[in-house]
Order: structure tokens, then sequence, then C-alpha cells
């Protein structure tokens, strides 16, 4: 709740701090606002409160809060960077990244439909602006309209399952819906298709097959440090209030949903990967691979037992953590740019080692290589699913991978390309860098060392 | 409940609905909207959510629809400008629309014999909505407020003029 309130006065802060002009300080105050923010988060570990029936803040929303508050530090460090020659409405934009993150914390603390709800509209809403947010750019716009018009649809679904769920049981609240499922034998079919509603508008939101046609045109339009954005902190919300609601409400009636997430995982997980391959544009193939991992991140809410909110857990922070750098190494290159062919990182070896460096273990750990943080995700998603008997959706998810690391090699082996003149030293501020060495020293340790990470959602 | 003032309202918001769909001209769509929202209102007095009612009137009959028209006449949508869409994509349209429509009613099967809820005497008013607003759902409420000021900022950041863009 302190971090809530926190995450909403640092945001108002930021917009005052826009309007009367104080452009030098917005920076300084967001990184101390966050670093707050972390701290309190942090404090409320092990003490799960419950506020007005509304919101529970566990271990599970600390540890999934406190990889987004640290995700968007490390966005916020690139902004500072990619924004260091604009003086127009940067405030504006620090202050929807802060409000997105108040939208996610309340999306992974509900303990009320209500509260899901208003939690993913005000991430939702924030992100369809910070899309079109470069105005003048074509290819923003259709994105932001694009992403808009999508979400609201899948908005509609969400809340059209809910409404039908109160329709039945009478009640928003987590705990009541889980006693009637479980407590009924036989649920009325309005219920169950409140359940496929509610599974459809997360599938949207998550980008998860066969609900991602929007993905990779809004992550290619959307200027290149808001699909950083999207790509981490807003899937980590997503799938963090996936699996939650599925985990407390929905678990006893398994029969109803298995099969068809069953087919929806095998599918992103495929296609997402297939797709990656076929692509020549840097960032849409990020974009497929992302919806590849919102792919791997379903099998544990499948799977649905003790190592589930573990597994996602984990996966998540490999995820963003190795996500962020190659987004800074992409935004890098590209600069002010929303299309960037593959072939562009050739030649970046020569003059840019810490890049390079950073590529070649976001690469890596996305790909899935030991001892990077994004081998251990996998192999806690396998172990989760194989406690389940899941064998031939871990087939697939294994497959999948190893048509991933093709395509996560490609830039890597153009980096060191030397065929064609080098790539000019591309001069990064201190922020920047300093996101680039977090990125490689995190992937790093959280590799070598899983178990700091491993446990941390607890029950 | 009425039955015959249900039946004629239900009759009004279909097919007014459905006009909606058909009309040619965007204009005429927006006016059989205005008429669905109002017989929308109707089923919510039928059903004794009076507040509910009356902020349906306001904000959608009023209020939306305004801003609709606004939109459709600073674009000048007219039939030339119609996109069309190909063949296929309507009737895959039309094929998953009536597909949900068949999950939709099926799963209301059994519910017509349950007995009506028992509501109590402030149900729907303004009164006892506030009263469940501000003790029930104050979270909920007071969140809302950081959704409605992205949606300020975020149209600030939309329609501002800006020097170098």
């Amino acid at each position: 709740m302190t971090t809530l309130v926190l995450l909403s006065l640092l945001g108002f802060l930021v917009l005052f701090l826009g309007a009367f002009e104080q452009k030098k300080a917005i920076l300084p105050v967001v990184i101390a606002g966050l670093s707050a923010a972390f701290v309190t988060n942090a404090l409320s570990w092990d003490t799960s409160q419950t506020f007005y029936g509304m919101m529970r803040y566990d271990n599970y929303a600390v540890s999934f809060v406190g990889l987004m508050i640290f995700s968007v530090l490390m966005i916020m460090l690139l902004a500072s960077y990619h924004f260091r020659n604009e003086d127009s409405h940067i405030a504006d934009i620090y202050a929807l990244m802060i409000f997105t993150l108040v939208g996610g914390l309340v999306m992974v603390s509900y303990a009320s439909l209500v509260m899901l709800f208003v939690g993913i509209e005000i991430l939702s809403i924030a992100l369809y602006i910070l899309a079109g947010s470069r105005r003048m750019n074509l290819s923003s716009n259709e994105a932001s309209l694009k992403y808009f018009l999508m979400g609201a649809f899948a908005s509609g679904f969400l809340l059209f399952g809910i409404t039908l769920m109160y329709g039945v049981t009478g009640s928003f609240d987590l705990l009541v819906i889980s006693d009637y499922v479980n407590g009924n034998e036989e649920l009325p079919m309005l219920f169950i298709t409140g359940v496929l509603l509610i599974l459809i508008g997360f599938s949207f939101k998550i980008g998860a097959v066969p609900f991602h046609f929007w993905t990779p045109d809004v992550y290619q339009g959307t200027p290149t440090l808001i699909t950083a954005f999207m790509a981490t902190v807003v899937k980590t919300a997503g799938i963090a209030a996936f699996f939650h609601l599925f985990d407390i409400c929905f678990s006893a009636i398994d029969g109803v949903w298995f099969n068809i997430l069953w087919v929806i995982a095998a599918a992103t997980i495929l296609l997402g990967n297939v797709s990656a391959v076929m692509q020549n544009e840097a960032k849409r193939m990020l974009a497929w691979s992302s919806v590849a991992h919102a792919g791997y991140l379903l099998i544990p809410v499948l799977a649905l037992n003790e190592l589930s909110a573990s597994a996602i857990f984990y996966y998540t922070a490999a995820y963003s953590v190795a996500s962020i750098s190659a987004f800074a190494v992409l935004l890098g290159i590209s600069q002010f740019s929303n299309e960037m062919p593959v072939d562009q990182y050739k030649g970046l070896a020569k003059n840019n080692p810490i890049m390079t460096t950073a590529l070649v273990i976001a690469m890596f750990s996305l790909a899935g290589i030991p001892p990077l943080a994004g081998f251990f995700g996998k192999y806690f998603v396998f172990v989760t699913a194989m406690e389940s008997n899941l064998n031939i959706a871990v087939i697939i998810a294994i497959a999948g991978s190893l048509i991933g690391i093709y395509y996560y090699f490609k830039p890597v082996i153009f980096a060191f390309n030397q065929e064609v003149p080098p790539i000019e030293k591309i001069k990064g501020n201190a922020a920047f860098n300093f996101v680039l060495f977090a990125g490689i020293i995190i992937s790093l340790i959280i590799g070598i060392f899983p178990d700091l990470l491993a446990n941390l959602p607890g029950n | 409940m009425n039955p015959i003032a249900f039946l004629i309202l239900s009759v009004l918001t279909i097919s007014s609905a459905l006009m909606v769909v058909f009309s040619k001209n965007p204009i005429y769509s927006v006016l059989w909207l205005i008429i669905c929202f109002f017989s929308i209102t109707g089923h919510y007095i039928l059903l004794d959510a009076h507040f509910l009612a009356v902020v349906n009137l306001i904000v959608y009959a009023g209020a939306i629809m305004v801003l609709f028209l606004f939109v459709i006449m600073l674009l000048n949508l007219n039939k030339e400008t119609e996109p069309h869409k190909p063949m296929i994509l309507k009737a895959a349209a039309v094929l998953s629309g009536c597909l949900l429509m068949i999950v939709l009613a099926a799963s209301l099967q059994g519910y017509a014999q349950q007995p009506p809820a028992i509501i109590t005497e402030e149900f729907g008013t303004a009164k006892g909505v506030g009263k469940v607003l501000f003790t029930d759902f104050l979270l909920p409420f007071e969140v809302a407020s950081i959704l409605f000021i992205t949606a300020i900022v975020g149209s600030v950041i939309l329609g501002k003029k800006h020097v170098n863009d």
C-alpha cells in the first residue's frame, strides 16, 4: 500500500516538475523515488496484508512489484540517454511510465476482480499513449491506434467474463469465487463461459497465439524505448495477473480450460519462434521472440503446482534483464529510427566492446545457453511442467528453444562480421553504460547463483 | 418487472442496434445508436438501477454521442470513403459472431427458472450506490483516479502543439 501511494505521488511530482520547467531535477527525482519505492516494497516482505478486501500484498506481489520497479528503473536510465537532446514532453512520458507501474502493481496484488480491471486499464491506457508518443511519426501513430483498438477489444472480453462471473457468484472477491468453485460439484455454463472469456482477454494482453497478431506491428511502430517497456514490465504484469487468478480461483476446474490453454501455449511457442526466424527486422524479431517467451511463460500456468509461481518469477526476471539489454543495444545502434534490419549489427564488435558483450550475453540468455539466467529460467519452467506430467508440452518447448537459437545467434554473428566497415564508436552516457553493465552482471549472477531468486514468490 | 415494457424495449434495442450496423450513412448509425442507448436506459430502470440509468443517459446518450457526431463530421465520412473489407473477412466475422452468440445463449440455459434476487430499499439509488462505492469499493474508486490522471496527461501529450517533433 505504501508503495502504491509512493509511486502515485511520484508520478504527480514528476508532472509538477515538468510543469515548472525543472528539467534537470526530473531524472534524479525519478530514480530516488523508484529506489524508495523499491525499499518500501522490500520492507513489506513477509507481512502479507489485505487492504479493504481489495488488495492482498503478499510475497507474490512483493517479488513481482520489485522486479517491475527494477525494470522501470533500468528503462528510465535508458530514457535519459534516449531523450538527451529532447526537451519538450519528457516529464509527461516519465510520469506515464510511473503510472503504468502503478497499474502493474495493482495487477499483481489484486484480491478482487474490480481491482484487476482497474489495474489493467491503468496499465493499458498509459501504454496506448506511450506507443504514440512520437506524434509526427506515422508508424508510431499506427502502433498506438492498433494497440488501442486491440486492447479495448481485449478489455471488452475480460470485462464480459468478469461480469458473468459476478452474475453467477454475486461477488468480485477472489476468495468467494474460489469457495464457489470448490463448493459446487457442477458449475453453471455461465460461469464456464466467464472463465473462457477471461482466458481470451488475458491471452490478448500477453500476446499469445492466436491473439498475438497485433504484437509485431505494435512493437515495431512504437518508439524503441517503449517497446522495451512493453516487452518487460507489461509482460511481467500480465502473466503474473494471469497466474494469480487461475491459481486462486480456477485450479479446481482445470478440465474447463486446460486443453485450450495447452493448445494456446504450444501454438505460441512454435509460431513465435518460427516467425522470428523469418524476420529481417531486428525489432520485429524481438517482438516475435517476446511472443515465444509468452508461450514458455504459459507452461507454468498450465502446470499450476507449487513450483509454478517461482518458475514464472525467475523466468520473467531473466527475460526482463536480457530484453532490456537487447533493446538498449538496439537503441544505441538505431537511435531514433523505428526500423533496423538485422544486418545493421554488422561490424559492431570492433569499436564497441561493451555493447557487443551486452548483446552477446542478452542473446545467449534469451536463447537459454548455460550458465546464463535464461537457461535456468527455461530449466525451472521445464521442471515445473514435468512435475505435472506435461511431457509433450516440454518437448514442444525444447523444440521451440532449438529453433530460437538460430535467430538469437544471427545478431551475434553479424556483430563480429569483418567484411563491412566497422560501426563507429557509439557514445553512450553514464546511465546507458550502467544499464549495459547491469544487464551483463545480473544475467551472469542470477545465472550462476539461481537460488538467489529461485524461491522468491513463496506461498 | 413489467413483461410488456421489457418486450417493447428489447425489440427496440435489438432493432436499433441492427440498424446501427446496417445503415450506410455513419450519421444515421450514430442516431440509431442514440435510440439504442435510450432503450438500454429503459432496461436499467426496469431492473431498479435508477442511478445507473441516469448516468447512462447523461454520459452515453449525451456526452459520448456528441463526441461521436463531432468526430464523424470532422472526418467527413461518407459512402465513397467507406473501407471495403474483403468477403472472406466479412464471412469470418459473421461466423465468429454467430458462434459467440450460440455459446452465450447456450450458457444461459437453466437460468430462467431461478427466483429473482432480493434487493434492499436503497438498491440502485444514488444513495445506495454511493454507500457501496465509498465503503466496500473505496480502494478501486481511489485507484481509478490514477486512471483518469493518466488519460488526462495522455490527451495533453497527444493534443499539445510541440515546437520540434
